[in-house]
């Protein structure tokens, strides 16, 4: 629906590529290559390639497929792509046709060569039709008799394998037999007499088929064989049937058929099977019946009149009796929609030839349909356009207008009338609701209708007028009613989805249409009217509810009898064009204004403006063409002011089902009503609140958008400059002020309070839309009361306003709780300040409450209203500091500790206020890992206190050394492991990067997340924080931060880290290193129960080592012997296999220090004998490479420990260690 | 489902045809030879004019655009696109031939119209002393169009010589091209 209109364009642009690719693709991928050496001759082709790889051929397809929308791309390069194909299939159907089945084991992939070019072919045939691809067959007829050989043979074959015959390239798929029936019969068309055309050969027998034709001996053997290979096809499932049908039609009419009587045959073979009574249960049965009709239809369109007519009252009589037959065969297929079709287009024709016979030769009977068969044709036709496919309404509106051009206007005029009856017969003219300030008003109801029906008979109309056989006097002027109509028509599925687009496209077509073929005098001299006497009304003229409505619903004068029938029609077309669901319609109305502008000039006001802006491009998106298309158009001239603001307040603006449209269309009538001036604003809010008194207590979805629209006019308002023209500002004054009166209940019938709207709206479970519109309302209320715009309200508004946001902080709806909070923020401010604080105190009371739960009970909603109001609430800040401090624990729900943040965030902290326990709390924020089955959901908690962090930084709230120490802790999370969280950190350091004072800033700014997975991304903050890692308190966050990178990050993320690390150790001195080292002790010693921290440390110095890092410290004053005990503290008595690996990694890497070695090969050699196999390996591993010992060789660590005594006590022994005990 | 009406145009024989111009050209007073209208009351055209011609069994529907408006809106519709450009030189105009080789390049920039063919009339031409077909030629640097199948025409409004010559020639073109039938 929103789609962004440049598709074409985009295909355009990549239509040069992939032809381009296809030139280049096809030669190789249907001839094996030449040799290079051969080149003297450019026009010498390598032999065709006799198999083909499947995805080779889908790869070709996918290149063309894109060109289904836009065809005529192609055109140009049409023969270029297929005579390379054409003359690679005849080459290997002349000569290769032998090898096309081959038997062995199947190959699946491969396919025969025809195969793909037919594939291939089909899919040109789908994007630019069978009557161009097959102009580009080779039409020599000796290619005849090869191409039905092979046909025959390879179908033959096909129904044979069904007996134990396994082919190796897969069987005959119909595209094949598609594209070769279609060359048979291009083929056919060779002037020359089929009989010199072929050998006489008797051909191979095909497989029993349900059609079969008795043919006498007479007939020469092709043609015999050709109707044997169509009449097998015409039964079959497949698309093959249509080109079978072609096939048989083309031979039907040539003139050497008919003089040998073939014709006649066909035809009364075809006729009597229509009529037969066969044995029914066969399930091609329907197909037959199909290809069948399909022959019939494609002969009588082609055959010669004189052919024709002998012929016309039998034809008629099969068909009516296939119709109206209850056999079941003809039942079933009669069912199908295609054969519903053919149907129709044989009555088509047969109407038509009709028709014409009996003008020329009346007296003739015997030639013509027969008494009452046109009436009964037209009869079908209107009923069939009320069918359930789409195709078949198609068929049958095509057809009545192609008859009606041959007709009688006296009987057209009658089609034209029962179109109209069929159209208003479920309908009801009814007082409107939305209009029950003018009495006397009626609508048309459709709700009754079925959406199917209309579009066939709008269809129909449409037809009638594109073809011009619409009488303008009589029939015309309804037929403008009704498209109008329909051009509006809605319905509400039961899901509640909108339909009737189908509608409004076929009301487009027709207005289109219209306005091509009718003059300017023709049109003007029609009314869009229907005369029809209906209950409750004097006046017998249905007028388009247009010009009133439009007239009362902005209150102002309607101007009399102003508007043509053109304006009338145009107004309609730029309401679809701008404010239309779907991009069609809002297409299809654009270039139906266009006609209607450029054919009828001088007759539309400001016609060439209106085109202008109502442009195909611009209507493309519909919130664009809403917002910003449809306010242009109303700037044009009042009269589309008001047909907007009318199309605004409808089904396709405020009432739609559509919650995205209904607030489009509420921030464009915000706009509309401050573009033409003052008084226009007054009028559209006294009009919006009319609409809301009259909006039935359901339509919850149309008060939404009622709701919102005046907010946003509201909202215009008070934010604009004062008006200059004070008698009007008073008016809209005293439009808005009117408006706090929803806020109470009077105790009347007609006004209903907003607590009395939410409380029946909670009970149609929808109370949230209505929640978030009101809270809009009195947002913007409530800020015009601040900027003095409007008197405050009467304590009883106030209180029903404050109900409302009670009521709406209970909901847990994103949109709404952003509403609400706005409210709160708003609403507070035009309080006493008594009422504030009690108000602060019962919401804390709230939040204290055990029983509101962690989320139920609007502790969410609460919490965020309590960070709006906090500016504005003197008295109560240190209560609410308080309260939303405590919030902070992780006692809460990760939801309520979230949103206590961000209400810290935006009301607390950017009132420039802190706390010492509020700092703290913060910081414990910042490293908050809480893990639940959902996983690291601490992250959430870290983004939100990252957030908070940058405006506590920005607004230096906290000392120096405050600020230092958070933002290491930033720096921290900038490194650490989680895409997200690095980012936002990173987004906070570069802001506030001067809080740290370490003079160096970043080189490169970040702006996607996906930069801070770079090598260079670590590389330049270790290099940034270089100077600074003597300091814990950048040093700690910085490296507990990188190790979780570095250590447990995913692949990428791991190798970039790591990398960025060896790159930065190489540019410093050993000294800084064994500073390194020592840091990293000092980690593994602080997070020895912290395995969230220690895993990762001890992998990341095993990393270390393993990259010849730390090995440069071998021989320095380096304190090896505390990081061996810390290595095996860490691990001690743990259960983590993970762990203890990584450490026996370190122990194999330390064995080359000197000072450690013995006792590293101590730990290792008892390590021999752990509980655990696996660890048991890994540390007999790295043993090995040390000492090379034989003994540890193809020795089954996995074995039991008792079993390895033996070993380990000899190995312990020659390396001269004491053995431990087990 | 819904683009089955869209479709249906490219099977009729008919073709959309842009007119267009510098202001003066001559635009309008063409179709209303073409129409055997009367061409001694021509106005200058504001924003556009659509007239059908029927000529050899086809439709051309020929958008007459005014001189100085803004195109973009007239390149495609929902319903058409537009298969033949025809641009009207006023050829006794030869200050204005710079503006008119400016107008038109950037008009065949436009990659929305890359599929039309492009026929240029040289118009007036039944006045004395207006431009050779080589001085347009040069003028227009029609040599350099390489996007689009390309062809001048001297004719004249007034007279109406080689106007029918030019829808042939763009009815021919479009038979070659869009394999109409």
């Amino acid at each position: 629906m929103e789609a962004t209109g440049d598709e074409d364009l985009k295909l355009q642009r990549a239509s040069a590529d992939l032809i381009a690719e296809l030139q280049r693709s096809l030669p190789y991928f249907l001839r094996k290559s030449i040799p290079t050496h051969s080149r003297h001759s450019p026009t010498a082709r390598g032999r065709v390639r006799s198999l083909i790889r499947e995805t080779k051929t889908h790869q070709l397809i996918k290149l063309l497929e894109p060109f289904q929308e836009w065809p005529q791309l192609l055109d140009p390069h049409l023969s270029g792509l297929l005579q390379p194909l054409i003359s690679a299939f005849l080459e290997y159907a002349s000569n290769y046709a032998a090898f096309y089945h081959q038997e062995g084991k199947p190959s699946p992939g491969i396919i025969p060569l025809p195969r793909a070019i037919s594939k291939i072919l089909y899919v040109f045939c789908k994007v630019r039709g069978t009557k161009v691809i097959s102009q580009f067959m080779n039409n020599e007829p000796r290619y005849m008799e090869p191409m039905l050989d092979a046909l025959e043979s390879w179908v033959g074959n096909m129904s044979s394998s069904k007996k134990k015959y396994t082919p190796k390239h897969g069987l005959m798929v119909w595209e094949e037999s598609f594209i070769m029936l279609l060359w048979l019969s291009h083929l056919l068309l060779a002037p020359f007499d089929l009989s010199s055309m072929s050998s006489g050969k008797a051909g191979t027998q095909l497989p029993d088929s349900l059609l079969s034709v008795d043919l006498p001996t007479t007939i020469p053997p092709i043609a015999k064989r050709l109707v044997r290979m169509s009449a097998y096809h015409l039964s079959l499932p497949s698309k093959a049937r249509e080109a079978a049908g072609k096939l048989l039609v083309r031979l039907a009419v040539r003139t050497d058929m008919r003089r040998i009587g073939l014709q006649e045959i066909l035809i009364s073979w075809a006729l009597s099977s229509v009529r037969a009574e066969p044995n029914a249960a066969a399930p091609t049965a329907i197909y037959g019946f199909i290809g069948i009709l399909s022959f019939l239809a494609g002969f009588i369109v082609s055959a010669e009149d004189k052919v024709l007519k002998p012929l016309l009252s039998q034809i008629y009589n099969s068909v009516q009796h296939a119709k109206s037959d209850q056999s079941p065969s003809s039942a079933v297929g009669i069912s199908s929609a295609s054969a519903r079709k053919l149907v129709i287009k044989i009555e088509r024709t047969l109407a038509v030839a009709g028709i014409k016979t009996e003008s020329n030769a009346p007296d003739d009977s015997s030639l013509s349909l027969g008494k009452g068969a046109l009436e009964d044709i037209i009869d079908h036709l209107l009923t069939a356009l009320e069918d359930k496919d789409t195709s078949v309404r198609l068929a049958a509106s095509k057809a009545l207008s192609v008859i009606a051009v041959e007709l009688e206007p006296d009987l057209v005029e009658q089609i034209i009338d029962i179109i109209d009856e069929k159209l208003y017969e479920d309908t009801r003219w009814e007082e409107s609701q939305t209009r029950a300030v003018v009495p006397g008003k009626y609508e048309l109801n459709l709700a009754a209708v079925s959406a199917l029906r209309w579009h066939g008979l709008i269809l129909a109309l449409s037809q009638l007028i594109f073809r011009g056989s619409m009488p303008p006097e009589s029939g015309l002027g309804k037929a403008m009613f009704s498209l109008t109509i329909a051009l509006r028509f809605e319905q509400r599925s039961s899901l509640g989805n909108s339909v009737g687009t189908s509608v409004r496209d076929a009301a487009c077509f027709g207005l289109w249409a219209l306005a091509r073929r009718y003059s300017t005098a023709e049109i003007r001299g029609c009314k869009p009217v229907r005369n029809d006497n209906h209950e409750g009304t004097t006046a017998s003229t249905n007028q388009i509810p247009a010009q009133e409505s439009t007239a009362e619903a902005t209150g102002s004068e309607p101007t009399k009898n102003a508007e043509s029938t053109l304006q009338l029609l145009a107004n309609e077309l730029v309401l679809a064009a701008t404010l239309d669901a779907a991009g069609n319609i809002r297409r299809g109305a654009s270039a139906a204004l266009q006609e209607m502008i450029g054919r009828h000039p001088e007759e539309i006001k400001y016609g060439i403006d209106l085109v202008q802006v109502v442009d195909y491009h611009g209507i493309a998106l519909r919130s664009r063409a809403m917002t910003e298309i449809a306010i242009s158009v109303s700037k044009i001239e009042p009269t589309y002011w008001h047909s907007t603001l009318r199309g605004l307040l409808d089904w396709r603006g405020v009432r739609s089902g559509d919650v995205e449209c209904r607030r489009d269309a509420a921030h464009a009538i915000g706009l509309l009503a401050h573009s033409r001036g003052p008084e226009m604003v007054a009028s559209t809010i006294s009009t919006l609140q009319r609409r809301l008194h009259t909006c039935e207590i359901s339509k919850v979805e149309e008060r939404h958008g009622l709701l919102l629209a005046t907010s946003e006019v509201v909202s215009r308002w008070s934010g604009g400059s004062l008006s200059k023209t004070p008698h009007l500002s008073a008016a809209t004054d005293g439009g808005i002020t009117e408006l706090w009166h929803i806020f109470y209940n009077d105790g009347g019938s007609k006004t209903r309070s907003s607590e009395d709207m939410v409380a029946t709206d909670t009970k149609h479970f929808r109370s949230a839309l209505t929640c978030e519109a009101i809270c809009s309302l009195v947002a913007t209320l409530a800020n015009s009361v601040i900027h003095e715009k409007v008197p405050d309200p009467s304590p009883t508004e106030l209180h029903g306003c404050l109900e409302a946001l009670e009521m709406s902080l209970r909901q847990s709806d994103e949109n709404v709780l952003a509403a609400s909070t706005r409210t709160a923020r708003a609403l507070v401010r035009i309080l006493d300040r008594d009422t504030q604080e009690s108000l602060v105190s019962r919401w804390t009371r709230v939040l204290s409450d055990p029983r509101s739960g962690s989320t139920g009970g609007g502790a969410i909603g609460v919490t965020a209203a309590l960070g709006a109001v906090f500016q504005h609430v003197q008295n109560s800040q240190n209560l609410i500091i308080n309260t939303l401090t405590s919030l902070l624990s992780n006692e809460h729900g990760i939801p309520l500790r979230c949103t206590a943040l961000r209400s810290l965030t935006s009301g607390v902290f950017e009132s420039n206020v802190i706390s010492e326990t509020l700092s703290r709390a913060l910081c414990a924020c910042l490293n908050d890992y809480t893990i639940d089955r959902r996983g690291d959901v601490g992250s959430l908690i870290r983004l939100d206190a990252i957030d908070a962090t940058a405006v506590v930084l920005k607004k230096g709230l906290l000392s120096m050394i405050e600020g230092q120490d958070i933002a290491a802790r930033i720096c921290g999370l900038a490194v650490e492991k989680l895409d997200k969280v690095r980012f936002r950190a990173w987004g906070c350091l570069q802001a506030n990067w001067g809080v740290f004072g370490l003079g160096a800033k970043p080189q490169t700014t970040i702006s996607d997340i996906s930069q801070t997975s770079t090598k260079e991304y670590f590389l330049q903050l270790l290099s940034l924080c270089s100077h600074h890692l003597t300091q814990a308190r950048i040093r700690k966050p910085l490296l507990e931060g990188y190790v979780t990178s570095a250590g447990a990050g995913s692949e990428s993320l791991l190798g970039a880290s790591r990398a960025a690390f060896v790159l930065y150790a190489e540019t410093i001195d050993l000294a800084t290193l064994a500073m390194l080292g020592t840091y990293l002790t000092d980690l593994i010693r602080e997070n020895i129960s912290n395995d969230r921290i220690a895993v990762p440390t001890l992998d990341f110095v095993a990393f270390l080592f393993e990259a010849d890092v730390l090995q440069r410290l071998r021989d320095q004053d380096f304190a090896w012997k505390r990081l061996f005990t810390e290595v095996r503290k860490a691990h001690f008595k743990s259960g983590n296999v993970q762990k203890i690996e990584a450490a026996v990694k370190i122990y194999a890497s330390m064995m080359a220090v000197p000072r450690v070695r013995r006792e590293v090969q101590e730990k290792l050699c008892s390590m021999l004998a752990h509980p655990y196999p696996k660890i048991r390996n890994a540390a007999a591993d790295a043993l090995l490479i040390v000492t090379e010992d034989e003994g540890l060789m193809g020795v089954k660590w996995s074995k039991p420990l008792a079993e390895l005594k033996i070993v380990v006590r000899s190995f312990q022994a020659r390396v001269g260690v004491q053995p431990t005990v087990g | 489902m819904l683009s089955i009406l869209r479709k249906a145009r490219l099977k009729d024989k008919e073709m959309r045809i842009l007119m267009l111009g510098l202001d003066n050209a001559g635009k309008t007073t063409i179709v209303k030879r073409l129409m055997n209208e009367d061409v001694n009351t021509v106005s200058p055209t504001l924003g556009f004019i659509i007239k059908t011609i029927d000529y050899e069994g086809y439709r051309l529907n020929i958008w007459d655009v005014g001189g100085q408006k803004t195109l973009r809106t007239y390149w495609r519709n929902y319903f058409e696109k537009t298969d033949a450009l025809i641009w009207v030189v006023d050829a006794t105009d030869r200050l204005r031939i710079t503006d008119c080789r400016q107008e038109l390049g950037s008009l065949l920039l436009e990659e929305r119209l890359m599929g039309a063919t492009l026929l240029v009339f040289a118009n007036k031409t039944d006045v004395g002393g207006c431009m050779t077909d080589d001085e347009i030629g040069k003028g227009l640097q029609l040599d350099a169009i390489k996007t689009h199948k390309c062809t001048v025409l001297r004719c004249s409004a007034i007279t109406g010589e080689n106007l029918q010559e030019g829808l042939a020639w763009v009815v021919q073109d479009a038979k070659d091209r869009l394999f109409l039938y």
